[in-house]
């Protein structure tokens, strides 16, 4: 019997997830979180065999949940789940711990065999995802603190209100967004945003 | 004569004395005619002089001269053109009076110094110098350059001014402490100080020395240089000394002189010297002097000489007033015969040969002219008494009472012994005898002896005339015009057949023909043997009322009425008056003269008229005529009305008028000499707001500076001559302010209000009578500006105010483009929002309903519903994966690359089909990055035009215009199709929000859409958005990005 802990925020994915699971006879939902803390706190308790993770729940991150619940446990087997194809997050989750990376879309058709791959001790990325970190494995790595300031950006806020939070000067922020938009080959900041959006450098 | 020891120390005086009297042997006079040389061109060189003043650097061409009147010595003292100023003028006590180079008048007073340009006296401002304005002046000396010397009685004392700068010299300078006397400047210009008892000092380099001369204290009082370059010097006392060549010699009463006190010395025109002193004045024949007995005879004191032109001796005397002598006869003028006081302490000839006499009451002038009268003061003359000459250039005039005849300066009356008649005509009879006619009939009067004419007995006659033909026309008051003849057969009295009363005149022309002036409204009449023709307003006279008829020397007739002078030409009447020129409009009386002029009098006094210019304006030659206008002395006014004959002109060609005070005498002048008369006009003083402003000196920069903000300016201008200046006539104009010449009459003074920042040009001109118009140099006056008024803060203003509006409008479109930043930012948020919304919520749910889904159709056993659920599946995951891609768009933007031109380009090829027109996208100005959002808006506006004009215009061309301007971003979508009908562009295809939509989102972004379009003219849609909101830049750098490419 596979033990799994299912951590998402959002109630009805978990039911979903939780409704293709209580089917198959070899696997069973041992507990759920809706956060990135409360997944912690419920490995350490119920130590699943699969932990299926979303990357992008309030609190702690899907991401810092994997690795802290790798630091403890590093025999931990944790599959991602996420609607988001960007390539730095695959490889930020990877890097993490994670054992497969599931967008959401295949879910439905290739959870079960991936939880059972994982169990089995197998590494699963579909190919597409594979191809996109493979795309960008030379392009310079956004500093966290760029990663910051585009995150930022992407919340809207001007340049002050950026050097105002990060306690920068503005030009400091200008430098860090030339920078920015150096390194994603952006032509503005919008379209920076997009770029950190689609490859998943940040959310949004 | 007895010489004195020379001094110690007298070689090196003698040698500065002989140097600075060599150089002025440049000046040496010439044994002829010496004093005109000296006077003529002392006289030229002050006035090169003043022209290069008063023009301000250029050499002024005009040479004025001025007419040498004469003082006539065959005039009687009182007959002379007399003039005078006493203390109702603010003037007293005239000690000296000098001519400046100018022409100004100098009057060295008890109170002052005052400058007089013969109307108007003003009080010579020095400036700060205490005390001086106020001081007694005792003497004054002018220098060719205008620099003037002054002493006051203060003593110890001589002030020195020119050009606005008083310099003061004192005991400190070297001068004697004494009280000053007297001043002089020799011809080499050396100064000379005497004193009282200080002796002689003069000025050496800028220093005043004491001449050590051996002459005892006493009043030193008079200097004068001699033809030979020795100086005199008087003294009240010892006489006179002569120093020549380093000699000093002593001359009293041994060597001829009338007394030792005198008084000052003079050099007159042919270049003797004079002294005058008590017991009277003597001159110097080169060896001793010689007392003018009869001078002396009459004067007892003489304190002032003068010498005039005509040789006329004027004499001040502090006892008797004022004397004339020529030759023998000695003529006296004191308060009782006009003269201002019965004491005069000054004579003085100006360059114009007007004679000036100070007096302690003020001062005299004495100029004689054409005109003298002839009054009760000169002799017993009537007054309003007709005029009648002899052979022997005498006339004769009569009074009630009285028979005058004035012969020369020769007055003798008889009385008509017969009582009861009233004389009110004259006529010469041919045995030397007159007719007279009255009001008891006419009376022969010869040698003293009266009869009545038995033939005239009756008449009240009011006129005799002889004709040629020695018959006499008589006008009485009782009869009308009778004629009588004296000899032949039809000898007798016989009417006219003109019964007016009032005949006033009468005159006989070149045919014979006699006419006949009515006074009281009949016109004129001619009488010839064939009867009478009556002239009147339908004949052309200008009036009926006639005053006088003249026929002159060519047989011209000419009439005097109330409206001006007539005359016949080419059988019509004209007339000129007062319109055409002359002085008044009544002519009272007419002459002729032998050059050529009509002379007339009226209230105005006498004017002669060229007959030439009379007749160029009756021939439409010219609009003017320009009389010589004589005014008669005050008192004088008033011409022989209705008293006839009441001119008549003697042998010698004088013309003599009967007038209110007895009669006047004109000696017609010559033509030329008259209007060769030139003098200087001058801008005096400037006054700005009250305040005195503009210095005589400064005057003659020819430029005032009038500080911002004067109101009012007064110019006060004059023309330096002093023989008439009171009748000159003045017109000026400010260049830039009158049109034309503003005539000033007799005024001396302009006023200007106001004046608009600027330079401007004043000039003033003069004339006498009939005389040219003598123009001064141009006065420039500036009148400064506010510093608001000048160009620069026009400019400057200007530019502020445009940089305002600049400003305000760089502001407004700053502001709009942040409100609009705002906006978009509000909306990238909203729309982040409701992304994450609909992914973290509506996408996740319906994930989670999915996989539910899934669980169920795993269940399901293999058949067609879990075949049809699979199906569902796929189609719910891809439902999901559009919505997520919406949601994508939604929060990045629907063009992630910003290549605006490729997207349409692309839209365009999509929407093209093969029936469709050629499409182009045209790119102007270089490609500038757009607000993403505002990238979108125009991509969808585009689609929308796009979709249009490929699905309903049937257009062969469809464009798209881009245009990245530096303040303007611009969309043109033209087509040449058919156009949309007004009906939608109006209102809008039904169901369709095309253009309605594109309107509005053009104006949710700050833009403006217009749409041109006619039936089968195509559409043009035209979208512009402001820079600062299509590409999200500051106004500010597009501002300075303008500012570079317009200075670039």
């Amino acid at each position: 019997m596979i033990r799994i802990l299912c951590a998402d925020d959002h109630p009805l994915l978990r039911d979903g997830i939780a409704a293709l699971i209580e089917n198959q006879s070899d696997m069973e939902i041992i507990a759920e979180a809706c956060d990135g803390r409360e997944a912690v706190e419920s490995f350490r308790k119920h130590r699943p065999d699969i932990t299926l993770m979303d990357v992008q729940m309030p609190e702690t991150s899907g991401i810092d949940a994997i690795s802290t619940i790798r630091s403890e446990f590093p025999d931990a087997r944790i599959i991602v789940l996420s609607t988001h194809a960007g390539d730095v997050q695959v490889s930020r989750a990877l890097k993490a711990g994670a054992r497969a990376y599931l967008l959401k879309s295949s879910v439905r058709k290739e959870l079960l065999e991936t939880i059972r791959a994982v169990h089995a001790g197998q590494k699963r990325v579909s190919p597409e995802l594979a191809a996109g970190i493979a795309e960008h494995a030379a392009d310079s790595v956004l500093s966290p603190r760029e990663t910051e300031v585009l995150r930022l950006v992407a919340g809207g806020n001007a340049n002050k209100q950026i050097a105002a939070r990060l306690s920068l000067t503005e030009e400091t922020v200008k430098a860090h967004i030339r920078s920015i938009l150096g390194k994603l080959e952006a032509s503005d900041r919008t379209h920076a945003v997009a770029i950190g959006v689609k490859r998943g450098i940040i959310e949004i | 004569m007895r010489h004195l020891e020379p001094l110690r120390n007298y070689s090196a005086l003698t040698s500065k004395l002989s140097a600075g009297l060599i150089t002025s042997t440049a000046t040496a006079f010439r044994k002829t005619r010496l004093g005109y040389d000296w006077v003529d061109k002392g006289m030229r060189n002050c006035l090169i002089n003043f022209a290069r003043r008063i023009g301000g650097g250029f050499v002024c061409a005009a040479v004025f001269s001025f007419p040498a009147w004469a003082l006539n010595p065959a005039y009687l003292i009182t007959q002379y053109a007399h003039s005078m100023w006493g203390s109702d003028a603010g003037i007293a006590a005239v000690r000296r009076i000098r001519q400046s180079p100018d022409g100004y008048l100098w009057l060295a007073t008890g109170a002052g110094l005052l400058r007089f340009d013969g109307v108007r006296f003003s009080p010579f401002n020095f400036g700060p110098e205490e005390g001086l304005e106020s001081s007694a002046i005792q003497d004054l000396v002018i220098d060719p350059d205008g620099a003037m010397w002054i002493a006051t009685t203060l003593g110890g004392r001589v002030f020195r001014y020119q050009a606005g700068k008083l310099h003061t010299y004192t005991s400190k300078d070297g001068l004697p402490p004494n009280e000053i006397i007297c001043l002089y400047r020799d011809s080499g210009g050396t100064l000379w100080v005497g004193t009282r008892g200080g002796g002689v000092a003069r000025m050496v380099h800028g220093r005043f020395e004491r001449v050590p001369l051996a002459i005892p204290a006493s009043v030193i009082n008079s200097f004068l240089e001699g033809p030979d370059h020795s100086l005199w010097i008087s003294t009240f006392g010892y006489g006179v000394f002569r120093l020549q060549n380093g000699i000093l010699t002593s001359f009293t009463v041994e060597n001829g002189l009338p007394d030792n006190r005198v008084s000052c010395l003079y050099l007159d025109h042919s270049g003797t010297i004079w002294t005058a002193g008590w017991k009277g004045i003597s001159s110097w024949n080169g060896m001793r002097f010689t007392a003018d007995r009869a001078v002396n005879a009459a004067v007892r004191y003489a304190i002032s000489l003068s010498v005039d032109r005509d040789g006329n001796f004027w004499i001040a005397s502090p006892s008797a007033g004022l004397f004339r002598a020529h030759g023998t006869e000695v003529t006296r003028m004191d308060r009782s015969s006009g003269l201002s006081a019965d004491t005069a302490t000054n004579v003085f000839e100006d360059r114009e040969g007007n004679l000036w006499v100070g007096t302690p009451s003020g001062l005299d002038r004495f100029r004689d002219g054409p005109v003298r009268t002839f009054t009760q003061r000169e002799g017993s003359i009537p007054v309003h008494g007709p005029v009648v000459t002899d052979d022997r250039s005498g006339v004769w005039t009569a009074s009630t009472t009285e028979i005058t005849q004035v012969a020369g300066n020769a007055i003798r009356a008889w009385p008509i012994s017969l009582p009861s008649v009233s004389a009110y005509t004259l006529l010469r009879e041919p045995d030397a005898g007159l007719l007279i006619g009255s009001d008891k009939g006419a009376v022969h009067w010869t040698g003293g002896h009266s009869s009545f004419v038995p033939e005239l007995s009756g008449l009240d006659v009011h006129a005799l005339f002889r004709a040629r033909d020695g018959s006499i026309w008589i006008a009485s008051r009782n009869r009308g015009l009778l004629h009588w003849r004296t000899a032949g057969e039809s000898r007798g009295l016989a009417p006219t057949g003109i019964t007016d009363r009032f005949i006033s005149s009468l005159a006989e022309d070149r045919t014979g023909a006699v006419w006949a002036g009515s006074a009281t409204g009949g016109g004129l009449y001619r009488l010839d043997g064939r009867g009478v023709r009556h002239f009147g307003l339908e004949e052309g006279l200008r009036s009926s009322q006639i005053y006088t008829i003249f026929v002159d020397g060519q047989g011209e007739l000419w009439i005097g009425s109330t409206v001006g002078l007539s005359w016949f030409q080419d059988g019509h009447i004209r007339t000129v008056n007062s319109q055409q020129g002359l002085p008044a409009d009544q002519v009272f009386a007419i002459l002729g003269d032998s050059y050529n002029r009509i002379w007339i009098a009226g209230f105005a006094g006498i004017a002669a008229v060229d007959k030439k210019s009379l007749a160029d304006w009756a021939a439409g030659g010219r609009s003017k005529i320009n009389p010589i206008v004589y005014q008669i002395a005050v008192g004088h006014t008033g011409f022989g009305l209705n008293i006839f004959p009441n001119a008549a002109q003697t042998a010698d060609g004088h013309l003599w008028f009967s007038i209110a005070d007895g009669l006047c005498e004109v000696t017609p002048p010559d033509t030329a000499a008259t209007h060769a008369f030139r003098f200087p006009v001058v801008v005096e003083d400037v006054n700005i707001d009250g305040a005195h402003h503009l210095e005589p000196a400064r005057a003659e920069q020819g430029r005032v500076r009038i500080a911002p903000g004067a109101r009012s300016i007064e110019l006060r201008y004059t023309a330096l001559t002093l023989s008439k200046p009171e009748t000159l006539q003045f017109r000026y104009r400010l260049d830039g302010v009158d049109n034309d010449w503003v005539s000033a009459d007799t005024r001396r003074l302009a006023f200007y209000n106001n004046l608009k920042p600027g330079a401007y040009n004043f000039r003033v001109a003069a004339r006498e009578w009939g005389g040219e118009w003598q123009e001064s140099p141009a006065l420039v006056l500036e009148q400064l500006p506010f510093y608001y008024q000048t160009w620069w803060f026009t400019l400057l203003a200007l530019t502020a105010a445009l940089s305002v509006v600049f400003f305000v409008y760089w502001l407004r479109v700053r502001r709009m483009a942040r409100e609009f930043n705002v906006r978009l930012e509000e909306r990238v948020g909203e729309r982040t929002r409701l992304a994450r919304e609909l992914h973290d919520t509506l996408l996740q749910s319906f994930q989670g309903l999915i996989f539910h889904l899934q669980a169920v159709q795993d269940l399901l056993p293999a058949g067609k519903a879990k075949d049809l659920l699979e199906e569902s599946l796929e189609r719910a995951d891809q439902a999901i994966a559009e919505g997520r891609s919406t949601v994508y768009e939604l929060r990045s933007s629907a063009t992630t690359t910003n290549d605006l031109v490729g997207a349409i380009q692309v839209l365009g090829e999509e929407l093209a089909t093969e029936d469709s027109g050629a499409f182009h996208v045209l790119v102007e100005g270089s490609s500038r990055n757009l607000h993403p959002i505002v990238r979108d808006e125009i991509y969808r506006i585009t689609c929308e035009g796009l979709r249009n004009a490929f699905s309903h215009a049937r257009a062969s061309q469809i464009e798209t215009e881009i245009t990245y301007g530096e303040r303007l971003f611009r969309l043109r979508i033209r087509d040449n199709g058919e156009g949309i009908p007004n009906s939608i562009l109006e209102e809008g295809r039904p169901g369709h929000y095309g253009l309605a939509g594109m309107r509005e989102r053009a104006r949710q972004l700050g833009g403006k859409l217009e749409i041109w379009s006619r039936a089968g003219a195509g559409t043009e849609i035209e979208l512009n958005i402001a820079s600062a909101i299509a590409y999200g830049a500051s106004p500010g750098r597009s501002l300075f990005r303008l500012f570079r490419r317009k200075a670039g």
